[in-house]
């Protein structure tokens, strides 16, 4: 009984060891180590926090899932050193190395998963080299561990330079340390373009070798490819092992696709129609404004132009007339001998003439307001009158008129001689223009209303009924028939006035006299 | 009885009585003398300007006794004038009904087509320029009085 127990105990023990050993070594295999270098793009590389990437990490990881086994990396400096840590133990697996006759020696190659083909590049200026042939006896850089170290090392006709670092290699065959470097293209291009070289070497000869990559493990651990082979296999059958191909080796694709070159200078052609549409526009716009400007001045103009040619045509053929009718007078006078007739006729030609001459040298003059103004100078009104009163000395005294200051004089910016001109027609006027019986006064002033400054001239004249209040500034318009001048005075100072951008109007009460009033704007007076 | 006279058509009219209205003293004198040339014994009354052809017309101040200020029968009228323009006292001629029926001749020295554009829409019954050449004046004149007196019959009194 004791024994038969111990026997059942015993035998439970062992089986129980048994599965204990089985546990323990199922365990171990769970967690794979992967050995990958550092630096190999685009199958190994390290990303921004230091984790490896790349497509052979990528489909380690692929192949793991499906396997159902974790996986731990061991980052090494370069591909020597991935090689002798599968070699001593120290990591179960290379996800993705070449095939060559020598690594198949010792090591275990899966289904391959990618297939490399290394070719020779030289510099792009290299032109007596068409293929390997042509390097005879010259120095060819080869990898560390590269299939294409064994294979050219075998051929012993090329000089065999050995780097350890990708970039060592390619810039000994920039610099012209060597002739040729023999790597595998896509990893080549790959690195140049990334180092901004890729325009500077260029392939010759077609491919030296093509090397079939696949998963690696020791020749001995044939169980372990087993396990993996299912995996490998439905991986690579998968649309994910394409995806990633196509994301890690495949060409990319150059953004500047036809149809984003067409859209981009279809959005450009447009932004430029718009643009110009925009731009027409507003010089239309502003152009427009302009011309309507110009075209409201130039009507304004034409207006007073005319105006002005059919007075002058309408008031200067009235002594025509008279000169020609007299003149033929004058003969007949002279037929019949009425001498006294003759000499009266002769009277009217002179006076006419005389009128003209007159009526031209106003037009002259008002002309000539109309376009020149001297500099405008700071201007003391009450200057401006004492040398009026001087220069009007003989006509006030005549009149036994009184023309006075009101107030403080205000000082201007104008013209002085124009404006003091102004002042004179509107003075010579009120005398013109006084009551028989009532001797002339003239007050000259100045007030400040609505922001204006307002001169103004006020006589105890005769004063202007409503009806001629605006006549009387028209060209060659009198009031009287006995008083002297072509009646283009008013004319002249509204004209003077205007330049300096003011007004010219009358207020009047008929039978007790007239206001003149000046109205100037602030850039023509001094504060 | 005096169908006898030199115009036959006038027999039983008294002569064209004129009111002239210019505002230039010497073309008055002018046409005063082309109706004297011709012998013509047409009253003429004179007035300076639109005023004073208007307070003729309505016999105001100065005008208002109709022995020395009569109804004309013809008004011969300068357009440009002092005071009241040519064209107003047309307009205020042709509007009132107890003047309209008065002939207004323009005269004037311009030849604008505003103005006689103006004129013969406010109805002036014929509108003259001024020639510079005294007979063709003197010619116009004589026309003027041998169409108006002789020839075109005025309205009924």
């Amino acid at each position: 009984m004791t024994a038969r127990l111990r026997v059942w105990v015993g035998g439970l023990a062992a089986l129980a060891a048994l599965a204990a050993a089985g546990a323990a070594h199922a365990a171990a295999r769970t967690t794979l180590t992967a050995a990958i270098p550092r630096d190999a793009p685009p199958n190994y590389l390290l990303d921004d926090n230091g984790r490896p990437t790349g497509f052979a990490v990528e489909l380690m990881a692929l192949i793991a899932r499906r396997a159902g086994v974790e996986l731990r990396y061991r980052v090494e400096p370069n591909w020597g050193a991935v090689i002798d840590a599968l070699r001593r133990g120290d990591a179960d697996i290379i996800p993705d190395l070449g095939v060559t006759p020598e690594r198949l020696r010792e090591f275990a190659f899966s289904d391959p998963v990618e297939t490399f083909r290394s070719s020779v590049f030289v510099r792009r200026d290299t032109h007596d080299v068409s293929g390997i042939d042509d390097l005879r006896g010259r120095k060819v850089a080869v990898m560390r561990a590269n299939a294409a170290e064994a294979l050219l090392k075998a051929r012993g006709d090329v000089r065999v330079v050995t780097f350890q670092d990708f970039p060592d290699a390619l810039f000994a065959l920039l610099s012209g340390n060597v002739d040729a470097l023999v790597y595998p293209e896509p990893w080549t291009w790959q690195r140049a373009r990334a180092a901004r070289v890729g325009d500077r070497i260029k392939v010759v000869g077609g491919p030296l070798i093509e090397i079939k990559r696949a998963l690696a493990v020791r020749a001995d651990d044939t169980e372990l490819l087993a396990r993996l082979a299912p995996a490998v296999a439905a991986v690579l059958a998968s649309d994910e092992y394409r995806a990633l191909y196509v994301k890690w080796i495949g060409t990319p694709e150059p953004f500047w696709t036809a149809q984003r070159v067409a859209a981009v200078s279809a959005l450009i052609l447009l932004a430029a129609i718009v643009g110009m549409g925009v731009w027409r526009y507003r010089t239309l716009a502003r152009v427009n404004r302009t011309l309507t400007a110009v075209l409201a001045d130039l009507e304004r103009r034409t207006a007073e132009m005319e105006g002005f040619v059919y007075t002058i045509s309408h008031d200067l053929k009235a002594p025509l007339i008279t000169v020609g009718g007299f003149a033929r007078l004058v003969e007949k006078d002279v037929e019949c001998g009425d001498i006294e007739q003759a000499r009266d006729s002769l009277a009217e030609i002179r006076k006419a003439a005389h009128g003209m001459e007159q009526m031209i040298e106003d037009l002259l003059t008002l002309a000539r307001t109309g376009r020149i103004v001297g500099e405008a100078e700071e201007v003391d009104v009450g200057a401006l009158v004492a040398e009026l009163r001087s220069r009007c000395a003989h006509h006030i005294e005549q009149e036994g008129a009184t023309v006075r200051l009101v107030g403080t004089p205000p000082r201007l910016r104008v013209d002085p001689a124009r404006f003091g001109q102004v002042l004179q027609n509107l003075v010579e006027n009120a005398l013109k223009y006084r009551r028989p019986d009532v001797a002339p006064q003239v007050e000259i002033g100045a007030e400040r209303r609505d922001g204006e400054l307002r001169l103004y001239v006020r006589d105890n004249g005769r004063g202007i009924p409503p009806a001629y209040r605006e006549r009387i500034f028209e060209l060659f318009q009198r009031l009287d028939h006995e008083a002297n001048g072509t009646g283009v005075g008013l004319t002249i100072a509204r004209r003077i006035v205007e330049v300096h951008g003011g007004r010219l109007w009358v207020e009047s009460e008929p039978g007790r006299g007239s206001t003149f009033w000046i109205a100037l704007p602030g850039s023509a007076v001094v504060a | 009885m005096s169908s006898s006279t030199a115009r036959p058509s006038a027999d039983d009219r008294h002569p064209l009585r004129i009111l002239l209205v210019e505002d230039n003293d010497a073309h008055t004198k002018l046409i005063l003398r082309a109706f004297r040339e011709d012998r013509l014994a047409n009253p003429v009354h004179c007035v300076r300007d639109g005023e004073e052809a208007l307070d003729y017309l309505y016999r105001r101040g100065a005008f208002s006794d109709p022995a020395s200020s009569p109804r004309p029968d013809l008004v011969l009228l300068d357009l440009k004038l002092l005071k009241i323009d040519g064209t107003e006292v047309l307009k205020t001629i042709k509007q009132d009904p107890g003047l309209r029926a008065i002939p207004v001749v323009i005269l004037t020295s311009s030849a604008a087509d505003d103005d006689l554009r103006g004129c013969y829409e406010y109805q002036a019954n014929s509108y003259l320029t001024k020639p510079v050449d005294f007979e063709k004046f003197h010619k116009m004149v004589q026309e003027l009085d041998m169409y108006w007196t002789v020839f075109n019959r005025p309205p009924p009194a």
